[in-house]
């Protein structure tokens, strides 16, 4: 009994120190909602939770720093052929029969059923439909090897194989998203919806005659701003880094020549 | 300090302020609606104001069952749109955001509130569409409660009991729901700051409203 509670303290000591290392590193590891809870404990202010996850998607999508993962899914095609893609979906890697699949890609992120990241799957539809447009040979791919099942995008952004009623594997680089189907943020990010959520707050008040919230705004957007501009960094690359890169090639007559021109962390 | 308490104080305060001007009697119960509607003004006021923050004090309902019903207020016309349903007392609706939770007892999913019929456009948001949503009828019932309508459940859709944390107009009138016994007249609802402002507020009021009416001097009797 002592020796389950010593291990169990002991596993669960290393999992929040991976934690911590991977809080320190920036990695994207945090709920879509700590921007809401940063928002109250720097500035105190608070919003609607819904309204908040639709900021927050709008503000990541601008951003554009999301944490991607190897995931896949078994699906089976419907009468048409037809599969709906997995709303993470970034790239896929291959589609495959079920059991060649299980066996090569099962080592995979399993992505659960009822995970919905809808503005995700929006964005992966009209980006299909439109390289059927503009390249309509890029949205049908024929393969040949053992195993592997050749398909097509539909127009309504799903994937179809010849087959209908035909078990396959989807294994597909996706976004990290929890088990809401939210994607995960750095601290960069969550301190950066902060700052959106705050600066919103403050319009709020400023529209509705609020003449002390309408004084805040020049700081409120400005603080929004940069924390939204150091959030598009990651923290391996920092701005200040970029800035001494484009200095080198630049610096020719460049004002901000060996120091930093924008804020960065 | 208990309502009855708090209206005492002022019937006190008012007598002794009028002492001399006028005889006038004042009902307790009056005084005391008037101390909920005052109550209610004065927390719009400082909330909007920054002075109290207002999802500390919000009255908590647990357990509410929640019921099919078709959502039509009219009951000889169906709307033929069955939503699972419960009733609430009016809200204060002078407050952005009334109602601070409403979720499952165990916290884990809350529900987005409309007080609107803008849950129309509740489809079209841009990454919360598919997650639930409540409307809260702006017209009492027959009750003279209120009705709340739940969509969206998805795989909630069983849910048979749920819990609000808002700020009602009157909590007393959570009397004349099923969960009375959730609410205690043991304290006032509204911290002691704010009854203290209310004792004061409406002192104010009655004295300086019957001063005003320019009533004749009573002689001194010595009976006071």
């Amino acid at each position: 009994m002592e020796q389950d509670s010593t291990y169990r303290n002991t596993t669960q000591r290393m999992r929040q120190d991976v934690n911590q290392k991977n809080k320190s590193e920036n990695l994207h590891i945090l709920n879509v909602r700590t921007g809401l809870i940063t928002a109250k404990t720097k500035y105190g202010v608070t919003m609607d939770e819904y309204d908040y996850i639709d900021i927050a998607i709008d503000f990541l999508r601008d951003v554009n720093d999301y944490s991607t993962g190897d995931f896949y899914i078994v699906a089976r095609s419907n009468e048409m052929g037809d599969i709906p893609m997995p709303c993470n979906l970034k790239t896929i890697d291959a589609v495959m029969t079920r059991e060649l699949g299980l066996k090569r890609y099962s080592d995979r992120i399993l992505y659960r059923e009822g995970n919905t990241l809808d503005v995700d799957s929006a964005v992966v539809a009209n980006s299909f439909m439109n390289a059927m447009s503009v390249y309509p040979d890029l949205t049908s791919f024929d393969v040949f090897g053992e195993g592997f099942v050749s398909y097509r995008f539909t127009k309504e952004g799903k994937l179809n194989i010849k087959g209908p009623g035909q078990d396959i594997v989807l294994a597909y680089t996706g976004v990290s998203v929890d088990e809401e189907g939210f994607p995960l943020v750095t601290r960069k990010q969550a301190n950066g919806l902060a700052a959106a959520v705050l600066h919103n707050r403050t319009l709020f008040k400023a529209l509705r005659g609020d003449k002390a919230a309408a004084s805040m705004i020049p700081f409120t957007q400005a603080e929004s701003g940069r924390l939204k501009q150091a959030a598009s960094i990651p923290e391996s690359i920092s701005d200040n880094e970029f800035d001494e890169l484009l200095n080198a090639k630049t610096s020719f007559n460049r004002k901000s020549h060996s120091r930093p021109s924008k804020f960065s962390r | 300090m208990q309502l009855n308490q708090m209206a005492s104080a002022i019937r006190n305060h008012v007598v002794d302020g009028l002492n001399g001007i006028s005889n006038a009697s004042f009902s307790l119960e009056q005084i005391e609606d008037e101390i909920i509607s005052t109550t209610s003004t004065l927390l719009v006021t400082y909330i909007k104001q920054g002075v109290i923050d207002a999802e500390r004090l919000g009255q908590r309902i647990d357990g509410i069952r929640v019921e099919c019903q078709d959502i039509s207020s009219n009951c000889s016309v169906a709307s033929y749109v069955n939503a699972p349903h419960f009733i609430i007392p009016d809200i204060n609706r002078a407050m952005a955001d009334p109602i601070v939770y409403l979720g499952t007892m165990d916290n884990n999913l809350s529900i987005k509130v409309y007080y609107d019929r803008d849950f129309r456009y509740h489809k079209y948001r841009l990454a919360t569409s598919k997650r639930p949503f409540a409307w809260v009828s702006s017209t009492p019932n027959k009750e003279g409660l209120y009705d709340v309508y739940l969509f969206n459940l998805g795989k909630y859709n069983n849910l048979q009991f749920i819990s609000i944390d808002a700020i009602f107009d009157n909590p007393y009138d959570i009397y004349k729901t099923d969960y009375f016994d959730q609410f205690t007249q043991s304290e006032f609802y509204a911290p002691l700051f704010i009854q203290k402002e209310v004792i004061t507020q409406l002192s104010n009021e009655y004295v300086n409203y019957y001063r005003k009416l320019h009533m004749a001097k009573l002689p001194n009797t010595q009976t006071n």
